[in-house]
């Protein structure tokens, strides 16, 4: 199996049968941006900080499919929190959202891990559908390291961190195994190590937040 | 914490866990949990985060032959007979 990134893992969990991000559930579309942004993070091409995401380095190879996102963040000046949530989520046009989607879903389809469909009313727009072996094994992934006793890796909390917050995780886990992982990551998030978890945490909470404020501007 | 392991790096490596068994072999993995409570894939345990560790070449061979005698129609009491006479 091929090296998947963080964001692909999340898209693969996060897109229901008609190869979509749930409209109804902005978290779950906030999820998806902020997964993208830990990522590029953890690959140390971006730094978060007051609340402004800043380029540090060039897109790394391996995540090439985060380059929309990596351009929009791109700027001279740091790009605010805020602005990355109103023009992904709350725009007008989801035109960013789209690109970014399309981006990461071919990658997964280029892999066999995802059929491309034609969608919308011409069929001018791509969708992507999961196959259920990916789901399978993005799952397994996290079985594999949550309860098990031994290392939890960076990329599988993020996941689950991320799959939490968007409440998807209730879809593949049951209450046994929500119940272990919960324990496990509350270990973690209170270890010496649990630094960069509780940064995520802090940084999807703080998308979360202005995602709310920006609900109630737009309402 | 550390990152996850690319699979280049797994590839090359002694020993592995079983998430990275999952992703070396593509079998589920409360199929490979299942085989290892039968002992049917031996491991080793590190001291220091009790991390189940398997011998990488051995395991993929032992996986790849219980396969085989499933596809053959062999149950799992008799591939255990087979693969740990021992037991």
């Amino acid at each position: 199996m091929k090296d998947l990134t963080v964001t692909q893992e999340y898209m693969i969990c996060a897109l229901n049968e008609k190869g979509k991000i749930s409209g109804f559930s902005t978290e779950r579309i906030i999820c998806f941006i902020a997964a993208g942004l830990l990522e590029m993070k953890l690959e140390e091409c971006i730094e978060i900080e007051n609340k402004r995401v800043k380029v540090t380095a060039e897109l790394p190879e391996r995540i090439k499919e985060l380059e929309p996102l990596y351009d929009f963040v791109n700027k001279p000046r740091p790009v605010k929190i805020e602005k990355i949530v109103e023009e992904y989520s709350y725009n007008f046009t989801d035109k960013n959202l789209a690109e970014l989607m399309n981006s990461v879903g071919r990658s997964l389809s280029e892999v066999g891990l995802a059929d491309e469909k034609e969608a919308g009313f011409f069929g001018k727009r791509k969708c992507y559908i999961p196959t259920t072996e990916a789901i399978h094994y993005v799952i397994d992934m996290v079985r594999s390291e949550l309860l098990e006793e031994g290392e939890v890796t960076e990329d599988i909390a993020a996941l689950v961190l991320l799959l939490e917050k968007a409440k998807i995780i209730k879809k593949y886990f049951s209450d046994y195994e929500r119940k272990e992982m919960k324990n496990r990551m509350k270990e973690i998030v209170s270890s010496e190590d649990g630094r960069m978890i509780k940064e995520m945490i802090d940084h999807i909470e703080n998308m979360m937040a202005v995602m709310t404020v920006l609900m109630v501007m737009y309402s | 914490m550390a990152r996850q392991r690319s699979m280049e790096v797994i590839q090359k490596s002694e020993y592995v866990t079983i998430g990275e068994l999952v992703r070396l072999t593509e079998v589920r993995y409360s199929t490979l949990k299942f085989y290892t409570e039968e002992g049917m894939l031996p491991f080793e345990q590190a001291e220091e985060n009790l991390t189940r560790r398997y011998r990488r070449e051995e395991t993929e061979r032992r996986i790849l032959e219980i396969k085989r005698l499933r596809e053959v129609g062999k149950s799992i009491p008799e591939i255990k007979a087979i693969m740990c006479p021992e037991q």
